[in-house]
């Protein structure tokens, strides 16, 4: 019988075949696809260029984006973080500078790979990208940190839908965030436990995270709020690397996210009818505009 | 829904929603796909969420954009209203009310010489989308397959004639829905498959008796 895909499901199933949990969503995806593992790798190859490519054209980015509240955020930051220290530390803040850079672009109608949404698309990849930097790391690691990432990803999508008209932010950014830390704690050898807790670590802290962009743009908070994930998924590295854990197990963790997606008021899940959308100054921003 | 990793490491896609810019792409694309021609003219209901963000999500573009064959990482895609005159599309983009719907929903009709199609569906998060609805018939597309649409008359055997006719061909059926207007009436089947069935097994089933159209829906990017 075919098992629910679950943290446990997985960890015990890389046990029962005495192989990597990266491994196991490997064969998980040649056996539900029907694709060889050269074409996955290759796939994940060509997408991890998008996401090199949006970066680096967030980085570069200076138009005025389409609801007129962004500009040149990813540049801007890098320019001033090349001269000057971070209080966040180097690692923190190029994480934050890469996600907030892949935000940018995604609002600006540029091409991202979504992950695991379009709101969210810079987080992992932020991540990922700075980590694999500082710690010199190829193309067979980013894989690796990104077959990790999605496993943790599935789990979720397994219970609920990841967007946030059905789940609010926390089911955007949240997961983005626990995805991120999955991976980036593979990127650093561990693929498993270390892995999962780093996932509940990160995504227990944005339970309940509303949606409520000002005008319903992917603008504000989202692409900043890419930058803010971005530094809670490495802590919550840090931490599980330092020897903490979540008391709640990440299965858990998925259930009361899942939970808390139903009891989120409608007008909390991107449709601009409160919170944020609602204030003045987010009022008064989208009066001149004509939807 | 999520069995393939790409699903959440992807869409490579058009910014700025998931939900809201590459799964509105789709669903226009599959409608064109589902009219089978160059669409002339298009009326598209929005509701709920996308309808309150639409124009900042880009769900306008998205869906001219996938009405005019776009796929959500094209990046003509931020142009697809301008694009939509030169191409001869008219289009009319309206808020509708829709009780009880998914809260991505939204209606797509098209129309191209006298021939017109009502679909219904919604985008599910990370640019994964599900027909529900086509001219009114309950069906159940994720765009992810090759599919045929078939529209018949309630007729004993004909369910067995076309899955005959495909097993021929060595076309594995992955998915299938059938439902009928009324005993005797008019029926939409939906197969979804694991090959492309090809024209010739279009054409076979087109002249079944009692078969009154038979449409390849391609899988949408």
């Amino acid at each position: 019988m075919k098992r629910d895909w679950t943290f446990q499901s997985w960890l015990e199933t890389a046990r029962e075949k005495s192989v990597s949990p990266g491994e196991v969503v490997l064969q998980k995806e040649i056996e539900e696809t029907g694709t060889t593992r050269e074409n996955i790798l290759e796939e994940l190859s060509l997408r991890l260029e998008v996401m090199k490519k949006s970066l680096k054209r967030g980085l570069s980015r200076e138009d005025i984006s389409p609801g007129g509240m962004l500009k040149d955020e990813g540049q801007r930051l890098q320019e001033y973080f090349s001269r000057e220290t971070s209080l966040t530390g180097a690692g923190a803040i190029k994480a934050a500078i890469y996600a907030i850079a892949i935000g940018r672009e995604n609002a600006g109608m540029g091409r991202i790979v979504a992950l695991p949404t379009g709101g969210a698309a810079g987080i992992v990849p932020g991540v990922l990208l700075s980590l694999a930097e500082k710690k010199e790391l190829g193309e067979e690691e980013l894989q690796r940190g990104l077959l990790i990432a999605a496993g943790a990803g599935m789990v979720v999508g397994e219970k609920m839908e990841m967007s946030g008209a059905a789940g609010g932010c926390q089911a955007e950014c949240g997961v983005a965030a626990g995805m991120a830390a999955a991976g980036g704690m593979a990127l650093l050898g561990g693929e498993g436990e270390q892995a999962f807790e780093a996932f509940a670590l990160a995504c227990k802290n944005l339970l309940g995270l509303t949606c409520d962009p000002v005008g319903g743009l992917v603008e504000v908070p989202c692409v900043k709020r890419n930058g803010f994930a971005a530094v809670q998924a490495l802590l919550a590295v840090d931490l599980v690397r330092g020897g903490l854990h979540s008391v709640i197990p990440p299965d858990e963790i998925v259930d009361a996210m899942a939970e808390t997606a139903g009891l989120l008021p409608g007008s909390l899940k991107e449709t601009a009818r409160a919170g944020l959308a609602r204030t003045k100054t987010g009022l008064k921003l989208m009066e001149n505009r004509d939807d | 829904m999520r069995e393939t990793i790409f699903s959440v490491i992807g869409p490579v896609m058009i910014g700025p929603s998931s939900s809201h810019t590459a799964g509105v792409a789709r669903l226009g694309k599959i409608s064109r796909h589902i009219l089978d021609r160059e669409p002339e003219y298009a009326e598209i209901y929005f509701f709920h969420s996308l309808a309150e963000t639409l124009r900042g999500h880009g769900s306008d573009r998205a869906v001219i954009g996938g009405i005019l064959g776009f796929d959500s990482a094209d990046e003509k895609l931020p142009e697809s209203l301008e694009l939509a005159g030169e191409r001869g599309l008219e289009f009319t983009l309206k808020k509708g009310e829709e009780r009880g719907a998914h809260p991505n929903s939204l209606l797509i009709k098209l129309e191209s010489s006298g021939e017109t199609v009502e679909v219904f569906g919604s985008s599910r998060g990370g640019g994964n989308i599900l027909v529900e609805k086509i001219n009114g018939f309950d069906v159940s597309l994720e765009g992810r397959y090759n599919a045929l649409w078939i529209l018949h008359l309630d007729r004993p055997g004909l369910v067995a004639e076309i899955a005959s006719l495909l097993a021929a061909g060595g076309i594995n059926i992955a998915f299938m829905r059938l439902q009928r207007s009324q005993p005797r009436g008019m029926a939409s089947l939906v197969v979804e498959c694991d090959q492309h069935p090809g024209e010739r097994i279009q054409e076979d089933i087109s002249r079944i008796k009692f078969v009154e159209s038979c449409r390849i829906i391609p899988p949408v990017r």
